[in-house]
């Protein structure tokens, strides 16, 4: 939530910038378990949030979908801790719990009034040690079920819910660890076995691949105890591998035209641009927001506002650990022909590398990055979360400030300069999703 | 909560079985907690500016920023005129599209200047203009916030702008199956008669214009009705001048019109089903439900524990049963929609084409088990800690707070309701739970609605002699 530290003769000036940090102190065990620890008394609630360094882009070829699935069996239960028993515990003390799967890294939290903290802390120790001894071939099946149920619910029965999939089929070559997306597929999720179960947790959720960060309204030196208490005795597993592919480029321009059940024409580009946390990701975010972050932005403005031939716009730089990609999504009007946003798209591209954006357009976007730093500071969940992911992709979980820093520094010849090295005349993806018998309103290669 | 009734949650909890372990020996049972916090709710302090409107203002000093929320009692979608359904929400989101002479983008780029994120809404009850900023740039968002309520222009020709899109909005609806059954459910619980049954649609919003909006906020946007929440590094003392500033000027127009006489919910009969065909779709979504009760109920607190074991947690019976006993959906869940009048109840899923039927049975054997058995006492003490040691929860933020706080300003709520949320709960029974559980849900007069592929699915349900089955078009309900 709110420890942000505020230097109060700063604030009185209206130039001046707002700094923002995350106060933390930070210990290991024996085993490899590294533990973050932020507290924060605004509010009696705590949150307990552990990341281990696995996520889809670490399965199998013909796994797809593993590493969500896995998570999901992690909810059922473990050595001492009975079917069903790990949400009662965790409900029947006022907390909330989660997890979510993504390319990289898989992460568990639970957000809970702070006397119920050590109860957090042994559930996920029990899980992380004992997993195995409580797995059963029914445990598995059902969780089967119930994630086949998340892809029909999340993709296959949303518009255009299968864009994703689609698009990193395409833009990453087979092999590559994000060819495929982190739900997976069905026929995949179907061959997933108990063996495939016991090796992924005996490989990767180990106290050496994780990192355990409790935030709120606790003491470290009883965060500490408990963590020595019920975590020490895992041992620590083996070095994990973590995959280090070289990226290729995308080696030409491509146009895909799904015909879907859905009434709006919708078109996605994507670029390839650089992981996270490298040299131009803040340029590259603040050139997103110029193209469609607010009324005035360029292609908002333009297609939305102005000419209302697109319903909605957005972009966005999507940086993982391995690489990133730049993403602009413009949702058309009916009937909108995709080839007229396509060049729009192009053309607002290409004025940007061609010119600087304006100072004011770069003030507005870094000046609502700087109000979305210290909102993501309100909860104790975020902040658990943001110290996890600074320390696995940043190598330093008090990277806030410097992550702050990167936008203030921008220049508009930054922008610039990003739009020119990653888009302009750079090969990407053009991605149609058109009403279904309408091939005709896809932007095409030869038009 | 007081201190004492922290102490006599920490015993409950204390119930658990007690961790025997020396240091670094991992326990084979879960720990033993200590007592729960203390929480204590915000309690505002109050101003109130001389053309009546209200300000409240929380004092949470952790951060720099400033949420404000201004509610405007009697401008929701309830008053829409029954043939523009529609009205109340378009009027809110026009109002941020020119104001005080100021173009729609002049007032986006003044906000973004100002890192600041304004938006308007309108409920079922009440109208919101919501604000989240940096505390020092709070005076000039705030003069922008006033422009958009007092000041707005609705020039002509973003009213057609917004309405187009608006129209556009509704065309597409009909490719998301979540959309279709809300509509359906809504439309079908309660009939087109009721506010709670209409639903926008292209027709009527093509009707919309200038001229019906400038009315609608001329009046429905009085000082009488408003209150202005503050949350954050606020101090009235400072702030009051600024307020005064801002909406001072907002005319005073007399008592606001009496609300309209109360909604009368209609009477279900037997329950049926009504299905609407998804050709193709990969899941069936299932609304089941009947109009519930409204926001100033009585038995608030027990229908808080009710739906907590019947469908608002994870470990709920509906959950437990659907997802995690059978697999046969992502989630399950049910809720009291709780409005001025009473809003619908509502247990619902998406579940795997091939097991609709099933789930349907599921569906009404959990709704009637909750009214026949006895809740067991470890399962009503589970949800009744859920909602009472989760609370301090909804108040982290500032933005949790000032929701909050509009929840009890919308439905005139004393402020100290928070300060007694925590014991109420602990003091529902097994009993009272019995009690609003035959009261409230009702299984043999229910709308069940499903979306869904009717070639995979129609002939199960009908087998099934669970309740009378109508196709129902989908154009009925996206239009």
């Amino acid at each position: 939530m709110k420890r942000l530290v505020v230097p109060l003769l700063l604030l009185a000036a209206p130039l001046a910038a707002q700094e923002v940090s995350i106060p933390h102190t930070t210990f290991t065990l024996n085993n490899g378990l590294k533990v973050i620890v932020a507290e924060d008394h605004s509010t009696p609630v705590a949150a307990v949030n552990i990341w281990y360094k696995v996520g889809s882009g670490y399965e199998r070829p013909g796994r797809t979908g593993f590493a969500h699935l896995f998570e999901h069996v992690m909810f059922m239960g473990s050595g001492h801790v009975g079917t069903g028993v790990f949400d009662q515990l965790l409900e029947g003390a006022g907390a909330s719990n989660n997890g979510s799967t993504t390319t990289d890294r898989t992460n568990y939290y639970e957000i809970l009034p702070s006397n119920a903290v050590p109860l957090a802390l042994w559930l996920e120790a029990d899980r992380m040690g004992t997993l195995l001894d409580s797995l059963t071939q029914s445990k598995l099946d059902l969780q089967r079920g119930v994630v086949q149920n998340e892809r029909r619910q999340r993709y296959e029965n949303q518009p255009y819910g299968l864009m994703w999939e689609i698009a990193y089929d395409a833009l990453y070559p087979a092999g590559h660890p994000y060819h495929w997306t982190t739900i997976g597929s069905m026929a995949d999720l179907n061959a997933a076995s108990l063996d495939d179960v016991k090796g992924f947790f005996r490989n990767y959720y180990t106290p050496n691949n994780a990192v355990l960060t409790v935030a709120g309204d606790v003491n470290a030196a009883d965060v500490r105890r408990w963590a020595e208490q019920y975590f020490s005795w895992i041992p620590r597993g083996p070095e994990v591998t973590r995959p280090t592919v070289n990226v290729p480029p995308i080696p030409a321009t491509r146009y895909i035209t799904k015909e879907d059940r859905v009434t709006l024409p919708q078109l996605t580009m994507v670029w390839r641009t650089g992981p996270r946390f490298s040299r131009d990701e803040a340029a590259l975010t603040a050139l997103a927001q110029i193209l469609t972050g607010g009324k005035s932005s360029r292609l908002y403005k333009r297609l939305v506002y102005e000419r209302q031939v697109a319903q909605s716009t957005s972009a966005f730089n999507d940086a993982n650990r391995l690489s990133g990609d730049f993403w602009v999504i413009i949702r058309g009007k009916p009937g909108t022909q995709l080839d007229s946003m396509e060049t729009a798209v192009l053309e607002e591209i290409q004025k940007v590398a061609a010119t600087p954006p304006t100072a004011d357009e770069l003030r507005r976007v870094v000046n609502g990055i700087e109000t979305q730093f210290v909102a993501s500071l309100e909860t104790v969940q975020n902040k658990a979360d943001q110290l996890n992911d600074y320390e696995y992709f940043a190598g330093d979980p008090g990277f806030v400030g410097r992550d702050l820093a990167r936008y203030r520094a921008l220049t508009p010849a930054d922008v610039q300069r990003v739009a020119r090295e990653y888009l302009q005349g750079k090969n990407h993806l053009v991605l149609s999703f058109v009403p279904q018998g309408k091939p005709e309103l896809a932007a095409t290669e030869n038009r | 909560m007081n201190r004492t009734r922290a102490v006599a949650l920490g015993a409950l909890i204390a119930a658990l079985p007690a961790a025997g372990a020396a240091q670094n020996q991992f326990p084979t049972t879960p720990p033993q907690l200590g007592a729960a916090p203390a929480v204590n709710p915000p309690v505002p302090v109050q101003r109130t500016l001389a053309n009546g409107m209200k300000v409240l203002y929380v004092r949470q000093p952790e951060l720099p920023v400033v949420s404000a929320v201004l509610v405007i009692r009697g401008a929701g979608t309830t008053e829409d005129p029954a043939a523009l359904p529609g009205l109340a929400s378009f009027t809110a989101s026009m109002l941020d599209e020119g104001a005080a002479g100021k173009s729609s983008l002049q007032i986006a780029d003044a906000l973004d200047l100002l890192g600041a994120n304004l938006s308007t809404s309108a409920g079922w009850d009440a109208a919101q203009v919501s604000l989240y900023v940096l505390k020092k740039n709070f005076p000039a968002a705030l003069g922008i916030m006033s422009d958009v309520v007092l000041r707005p222009d609705f020039p002509a020709n973003e009213v057609q702008r917004v309405r187009d899109e608006r129209v556009t909005n509704l065309t597409r609806a009909r490719d998301e199956p979540g959309a279709i059954a809300g509509n359906a459910f809504q439309a079908l619980v309660y009939g087109a008669q009721h506010p709670y049954g209409r639903f926008a649609t292209v027709e009527a919003t093509r009707t919309l214009d200038r001229d019906r909006v400038t009315a609608f906020h001329h009046a429905a946007y009085r000082p009488e009705n408003a209150t202005l929440i503050l949350v954050g590094d606020v101090d009235a003392a400072a702030m009051n001048a600024q307020v005064e500033q801002a909406f001072g000027g907002w005319r005073a127009m007399g008592a606001a019109p009496a609300m309209e006489g109360a909604l009368t919910a209609p009477q279900i009969g037997a329950t049926t089903i009504y299905l609407v065909d998804k050709p193709g779709a990969a899941q069936s979504e299932i609304r089941i439900g009947h109009p519930g009760v409204a926001r100033n109920t009585p038995d608030y607190f027990a229908l808080q524990v009710l739906n907590t074991l019947l469908g608002g947690a994870f470990t709920s019976r509906l959950n437990l049963n659907l997802r995690e006993t059978h697999g046969w959906t992502y989630g399950a869940r049910s809720g009291f929609s709780m409005r001025q009048a009473a809003g619908p109840f509502t247990a619902q899923a998406g579940v795997v084409t091939a097991k609709t039927d099933s789930a349907l049975v599921e569906f009404f054997s959990e709704l009637n088990r909750i009214r026949s058995e006895p809740i067991p006492a470890d399962e009503l003490e589970k949800a009744k800690r859920y909602v009472a040691l989760g609370f301090p929860q909804d108040f982290e933020t500032t933005q949790d707070v000032a929701g909050r706080l509009s929840e009890l300003v919308t439905y005139g709520i004393d402020p100290n309701f928070f300060g007694s949320y925590v014991s109420r709960i602990m003091a529902v029974t097994g009993d009272d739970v019995k009690r609003v559980a035959n009261q409230y849900v009702r299984p043999g007069n229910s709308v069940v609605v499903v979306v869904g592929d009717r070639s995979q699915i129609e002939a199960g349900i009908r087998a099934l002699n669970l309740a009378p089955v109508q196709v129902k078009d989908v154009g009925e309900f996206v239009r």
